[in-house]
């Protein structure tokens, strides 16, 4: 399966943020997404997700036979920075409804324990209200609600950058566990996070992605590289 | 002082320049026509620094029309009397309010959104800032009141020389309040803030002075039929000219200016956070930690049962309490018409002719924008994120329960309304159409659903909320208001309830009819966060 970037722009008013995107995603690897301030990164994230109208451009799957279908919605997961969970719900309850309204579409249903466990979230904290949940904690039930689903494409908008360390490592472990079967698309400030995490890195830059080939260089070169490249954008 | 005064001018300029041709571009249509390039037009920063010196100018005669006409000039009509002649009265008025200005209201450290522009951040002179921008207040406040003083004064019969001496009285109250604030500030160590529980700081002795003074400008004549002996009241306004001038040789040497504005800079972004939250906070606050909670229910009816159980007392402790007022009201209403027969007519042709009204009320007794507005900060704002919550047939489903909903909370009052109406018609006298009993029954719960439609509709087909929880659609904001007056212009109405009540019915099932059928269509792309 790859997921596919088709001629995407988006500019608001004159500044043209997204610049005719190209880009093919595969399946089973984590992408690193790269930008300064203000690259354009969450507007890409938002037109993906739909959240945000594109100017121009589509999105799509292509599957192993070839054949192409456009992207739906209800398979692109998008876990943002600052978690958002219905406060009024309690994380088990929240995960009841979301199992009872995605009932056909979610093969293999567990108990909500199960998943709790999954993401070590300790029992006397799973009858809690969501409101009284730490920002950690509800950054966990965004990613419970995305394990579930299973969706195709999965976006994480800087999800780690607030966590405390310990949480953070289990997230990552999380993904890592996660990737196979579906396309991770990972957006970051943090270089070591990127390059810790992710299997390729891919710049956004001047509007448009590129992908920053490895080749043969360590660790160090690698990063060097990547800064060389994101510093030419400043220069632009 | 002058090159102080033109930059901290241009400086405002600037910013209500910007931010009128930002409301102009925030409009629906005129977006996608005028361009970002337009903050750098000549031609129409021209333009609209034009209409802002426009504004500036109506601003300065409009407040003191306002202050003179109905403060000072309106009252001689009800308080006049033969102890004291119009022009006496007109003094008097006309000093104790000054002096109440001038104690509550000095407007020297007048901090607003230029201050901390021009201070706060481009580091201006404080000093200068301040005396120059009180120049420049004193000097609309002379230029303002000069006609009005004369117009009202004139037709008071106040002498011609003392009306042109009025304005320049009234600058110096403040100054001299302004410096006395200042020695105050220096000498003992008060403050304008009473938060710090000291019952003899500043503010609260004022208050209570400006309260008396108040009381005895309206109360005095009004009472006792006493107005200050005009001499007094001309000599001690016009002895307010020199204390200014005394007043003003404080305010030029102070040097404190730059603590006291940083100060309040802070205060008012703290106020400004505070506000933020405090919505969200009051809405998160609603939420009950009731663990007994639970729901039978499954899917949706499952999500909104919980919603309902944790908001009832956000959604159903008002609506209880309108219900116990509006029963107390009906049954007022009985107990007069019982005692005082008399009664009984007015309240029948009320009834038969004043139900207009009841479209008022009912707008201010109906549950649609808080209703919403929690629908939004707890539930939407964060479910809008997952998308199996975006799927049309998940949007419409959850439409279908929430108008269920709104509809009880809103009908719970509007039934009692109507039947209290129709029992009130019955013991007032009745009619001799036995359907106007029909008609007054049913039109409160009609406008119910209407405003229960109405409200969710609107939140459904724009979504108003940004992902920050504030309301930013013009369209929204438009629509609100329009609903607003739209329900003020009826209440002034008066007419035949049957026609009157009639013509609600049809148009509210109607409006009901075309709002579903507008966000079964639209709301599957409507009923989305913003982010742009």
């Amino acid at each position: 399966m790859q997921f596919v970037i088709s001629h995407l722009a988006k500019k608001f008013d004159e500044k043209e943020v997204l610049r005719d995107i190209d880009f093919t995603f595969e399946e089973g690897r984590i992408y690193g997404l790269l930008g300064r301030n203000g690259a354009g990164k969450t507007t890409l994230f938002n037109c993906l997700n739909r959240d945000l109208k594109q100017d121009s451009g589509s999105c799509f799957f292509t599957d192993d036979s070839g054949q192409q279908h456009p992207a739906d919605t209800g398979e692109i997961g998008y876990v943002l920075s600052t978690p958002t969970v219905p406060e009024f719900l309690t994380g088990r309850e929240f995960l009841k409804f979301f199992l009872d309204i995605n009932a056909d579409s979610i093969p293999h249903p567990q108990p909500p324990d199960a998943y709790f466990d999954c993401v070590s979230i300790a029992p006397e904290d799973r009858d809690k209200l969501l409101r009284d949940y730490s920002h950690g904690m509800k950054n966990k039930m965004q990613m419970i609600v995305n394990i579930i689903a299973e969706p195709k494409l999965l976006l994480l908008d800087e999800p780690l950058t607030s966590l405390d360390v310990v949480v953070a490592e289990e997230m990552k472990q999380l993904l890592r566990s996660q990737k196979t079967g579906k396309i991770t698309i990972f957006s970051t400030h943090i270089l070591d996070l990127a390059l810790d995490l992710c299997d390729e890195i891919v710049l956004l830059n001047h509007g448009v992605l590129e992908p920053v080939e490895k080749s043969n260089l360590d660790s160090q070169a690698f990063r060097e590289k990547i800064i060389a490249a994101l510093r030419e954008d400043a220069h632009a | 002082m002058l090159k102080t005064l033109k930059q901290t001018f241009m400086l405002r300029c600037t910013m209500h320049t910007n931010m009128l041709i930002h409301a102009v571009r925030s409009l629906p249509v005129l977006r996608k026509v005028l361009h970002n390039d337009l903050y750098a037009a000549d031609g129409f920063k021209t333009l609209a620094f034009i209409l802002v010196l426009i504004w500036e100018a109506f601003t300065t005669f409009s407040v003191r029309l306002i202050y003179m006409g109905g403060l000072v000039a309106l009252p001689l009509i009800p308080l006049q009397s033969d102890w004291y002649t119009n022009s006496q009265l007109f003094m008097h008025i006309l000093l104790l309010l000054t002096i109440v200005g001038g104690m509550t209201n000095s407007k020297l450290i007048n901090v607003n959104r230029t201050t901390e522009y021009a201070v706060g951040m481009l580091r201006m002179d404080a000093q200068r800032y301040t005396v120059a921008n009180y120049m420049y207040y004193l000097f609309r406040l002379v230029i303002g009141f000069l006609p009005f003083t004369l117009i009202f004064g004139l037709i008071a019969h106040v002498p011609l020389w003392l009306c042109l001496l009025l304005p320049f009285t009234t600058a110096g109250c403040k100054v001299f309040c302004a410096a006395l604030s200042l020695t105050c500030r220096e000498r003992f160590g008060m403050t304008d803030d009473n938060r710090k529980g000291n019952i003899l700081s500043k503010s609260v002795i004022v208050y209570v002075v400006a309260a008396i003074l108040l009381g005895a400008a309206y109360l005095l004549p009004l009472g006792e039929e006493y107005a200050l002996p005009m001499p007094v009241s001309a000599g001690i306004l016009l002895a307010m000219i020199p204390a200014g001038l005394l007043g003003w040789k404080k305010i030029v040497n102070y040097t404190g200016y730059k603590e006291l504005t940083l100060q309040k800079i802070r205060k008012n972004y703290d106020q400004l956070d505070r506000n933020k939250q405090v919505q969200k906070t009051v809405q998160r606050a609603g939420i009950s930690a009731d663990t007994a909670i639970t729901s039978r229910r499954r899917g949706f009816e499952y999500l909104n049962e919980l919603f309902i159980k944790r908001h009832r007392k956000t959604l159903w402790q008002m609506t209880e309490v309108i219900l116990i007022g509006a029963a107390c009201v009906i049954v007022l209403c009985i107990i007069l018409m019982l005692r005082i027969p008399k009664t009984r007519a007015p309240i029948n042709e009320w009834i038969m002719r004043g139900l207009p009204v009841l479209t008022f009320v009912m707008y201010f007794l109906n549950r649609g924008l808080s209703f919403t507005q929690a629908l939004f900060i707890n539930c939407d704002h964060a479910m809008l994120t997952y998308p199996f919550y975006k799927q049309p047939k998940a949007i419409l489903r959850l439409f279908r329960i929430r108008l269920r909903e709104i509809m009880k909370i809103n009908a719970a009052p509007g039934t009692l309304i109507g039947c209290g109406l129709a029992l009130l018609l019955a013991i007032s006298g009745g009619t001799d159409n036995p359907w106007n009993y029909a008609v007054v029954l049913v039109s409160p719960i009609a406008i119910s659903m209407f405003f229960s439609v109405h409200y969710l509709t609107i939140y459904y087909l724009l979504q108003p909320y940004t992902a920050g929880s504030e309301i930013k659609s013009p369209l929204y904001r438009f629509i609100t208001a329009a609903t607003y007056y739209c329900c003020y212009l009826l209440m002034q109405q008066k007419l035949p309830t049957f026609a009157f009540g009639l013509t609600c019915i049809a148009f509210c099932v109607i409006y009901c009819i075309v709002a579903c059928i507008l966000v079964y269509k639209f709301a599957a792309r409507t009923f989305r966060i913003h982010r742009e």
